[in-house]
């Protein structure tokens, strides 16, 4: 059985006389152990829904979600759920509590009950991780926004959870600070933790092990980066574009170039070309 | 920018009054507040004006931070002395002027309130100038926690200070963008009758109070899945354990209080 499964998941929301509103239909989905998964969908396609569904702040309306082999709608074991699973919001701003960065940091530990001394020993370990050991006693107000949302994923790493849930991290951030993001995602990936990363920026998929793509709550693809970019008609149909790369690579091939398909970054594909002649 | 506001009035010194227990800070400030209504002589006085010099000696900060502290409730002092001058009856007439007339007891009766005013005022700000807001709030929960039993939400409380701090600047930071759009479309916030400016700040708070509201949602979505469920069962990362320093200056201060009210 894989670390996380939904199975025929659908999710409504009803809010009083508003008609409700289906966000999502018969989800089937499983993340490995170790795995990075990603989810990318236009606007309003159900990706941040998708999200809380992960670690039990949502309940499907129909079909489960079990996340190592419990049940998220099981109340007793919701805290392991949560922590196993960690989640990181977009709006950097709407999910630092503290007001000091390394009281945030310890948050999450303090809230599951460590001693003292553990906490402060992963805070340590937590913040080196990020890169921002000289910022512990700063306030979060006075930091930048990629520096912000390494706060968060600090946090969350503190909790030592097996999987890390990013609902697209990088929406609010300058390019300096997506790029500080994204390492530390895959410094993450790194050390084991399994990865689902929502977002809706193609090029951010490239590397994953696995994409899945959302379209109005329903899930219209699913498969390798390379297997995914192929699929040209329905990425457009969902209102995605086709990364640079193989976006390149696709309209090369249209004007007879003999390229093939397994090019995604600009190095292998300047090789590629070069080997033409 | 408004970004860069300090929050209350800490400054950050390397002391041995900033390095006391918060809670020792707070218990002795209360005890030498209480221990001023009792003073009735002006050598009662003049002891506990030597305890708070003493205090700012040993926090390394200068004693005019502590004065500025006093300008806003200079008003106060004047009023309460001028009150006391004029309106309190007994011991000699020191000086008659048509229905104006001051007698000694009025005299001292305002010195001694203006006098006790100003020190409780400087003790207060010295208490918030080196403990820290995080300090205070955490100091605070730990004093409170014992009435919990009467159902005193002392954590409840603490979370409530700590998030209303953290989120003070970013919403002003927001108060300030949302202002300044405003005006780039010609919202006017600076002219015309109080009651026309107040009215112009309605574009202002609506969009302010609604991206509240959605901060709030997230925050307490982000609390929960960091496993937040209230106070029960949370430990903290840095907990707080008197020292001997900390009976060092609470001896100290019990000795000036009974000093100064045996005076
Ligand atoms: N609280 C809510 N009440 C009612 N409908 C909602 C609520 N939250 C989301 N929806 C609706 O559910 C659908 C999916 O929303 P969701 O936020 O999951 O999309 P998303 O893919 O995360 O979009 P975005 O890219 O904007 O973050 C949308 O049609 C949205 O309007
Ligand atoms: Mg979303």
């Amino acid at each position: 059985m894989a670390f996380i499964e939904l199975k025929d998941v659908s999710y409504t929301y009803i809010e009083g006389d508003e008609p409700p509103v289906t966000a999502l239909k018969n989800i089937n989905l499983s993340v490995e152990k170790g795995e990075m998964i990603a989810i990318i969908g236009p606007n309003g396609s159900g990706k941040s829904t998708l999200a809380k569904l992960f670690n039990g702040l949502f309940q499907p309306t129909e079909g489960s979600v079990s996340v190592g082999g419990l049940n998220t709608s099981d109340q007793d074991k919701i805290w392991d759920i949560r922590q196993q699973v960690g989640m990181v919001f977009q709006n950097p701003d709407n999910q630092l509590i503290a007001t000091m960065v390394e009281e945030e940091v310890a948050f999450g530990p303090e809230n599951l009950g460590l001693p003292s001394a553990t906490i402060k020993a992963r805070v340590d370990e937590a913040l080196a991780l990020v890169g921002l050991e000289e910022f512990r006693q700063a306030a979060p107000h006075h930091l930048s926004g990629g520096q912000k949302q390494r706060v968060a994923i600090a946090g969350i790493f503190a909790m030592r959870p097996d999987c890390i849930v990013f609902d697209e991290p990088t929406a609010m951030l300058d390019p300096m600070g997506r790029k500080e993001v994204m390492a530390t995602i895959q410094k993450l990936r790194s050390e084991g933790k399994t990865i689902v990363y929502i977002t809706h920026f193609m090029e951010e998929v490239v590397d994953c092990d696995r994409v899945i793509i959302l379209k109005e709550g329903e899930k219209i693809l699913e498969g390798t980066p390379l297997e995914v970019f192929q699929a040209r008609e329905l990425i457009k149909d969902a209102d995605l574009e086709l990364p640079e790369v193989p976006y390149l690579v696709y309209r090369l091939r249209e004007a007879g170039l003999q390229l093939p398909d397994e090019i995604l970054t600009p190095e292998s594909l300047v090789e590629k070309l070069c080997l033409l002649n | 920018m408004l970004k860069n506001i300090t929050l209350g009035q800490y400054i950050l010194r390397d002391s041995l009054i900033h390095s006391l227990d918060p809670r020792m800070k707070i218990m002795i400030t209360m005890l030498i507040v209480i221990g001023l209504f009792f003073i009735g002589s002006f050598w009662g006085f003049l002891v506990a004006a030597a305890y708070i010099f003493t205090i700012i000696a040993f926090s390394h900060l200068s004693w005019k931070v502590v004065i500025r502290g006093l300008k806003p409730v200079m008003f106060i002092l004047i009023f309460t002395l001028v009150i006391h001058l004029f309106f309190t009856r007994g011991g000699v007439v020191l000086f008659e002027l048509g229905f104006l007339r001051i007698e000694s007891e009025g005299l001292f009766t305002g010195l001694f309130m203006a006098v006790r005013i100003m020190l409780l005022i400087s003790l207060t700000s010295l208490l918030t100038l080196t403990t820290s807001p995080i300090q205070l709030t955490d100091g605070l929960e730990y004093l409170l926690n014992p009435f919990r039993r009467f159902g005193l939400p002392a954590h409840e409380l603490a979370m409530m200070m700590t998030i209303a701090l953290r989120f003070i600047p970013t919403l002003l930071e927001e108060a300030e963008k949302i202002m300044k759009a405003q005006q780039a479309r010609g919202a006017d916030f600076e002219s015309g009758s109080i009651f026309r400016r107040a009215k112009s700040l309605v574009p202002l708070l609506v969009p302010l109070f609604l991206s509240a509201f959605r901060r709030a949602d997230d925050l307490a979505m982000a609390m929960e899945a960091r496993c937040y469920r209230g106070g029960e069962g949370r430990t903290r990362m840095k907990e707080l354990h008197f020292l001997s320093r900390d009976w060092l200056a609470l001896g100290f201060s019990a000795s000036f209080i009974i000093i100064f009210i045996i005076l």
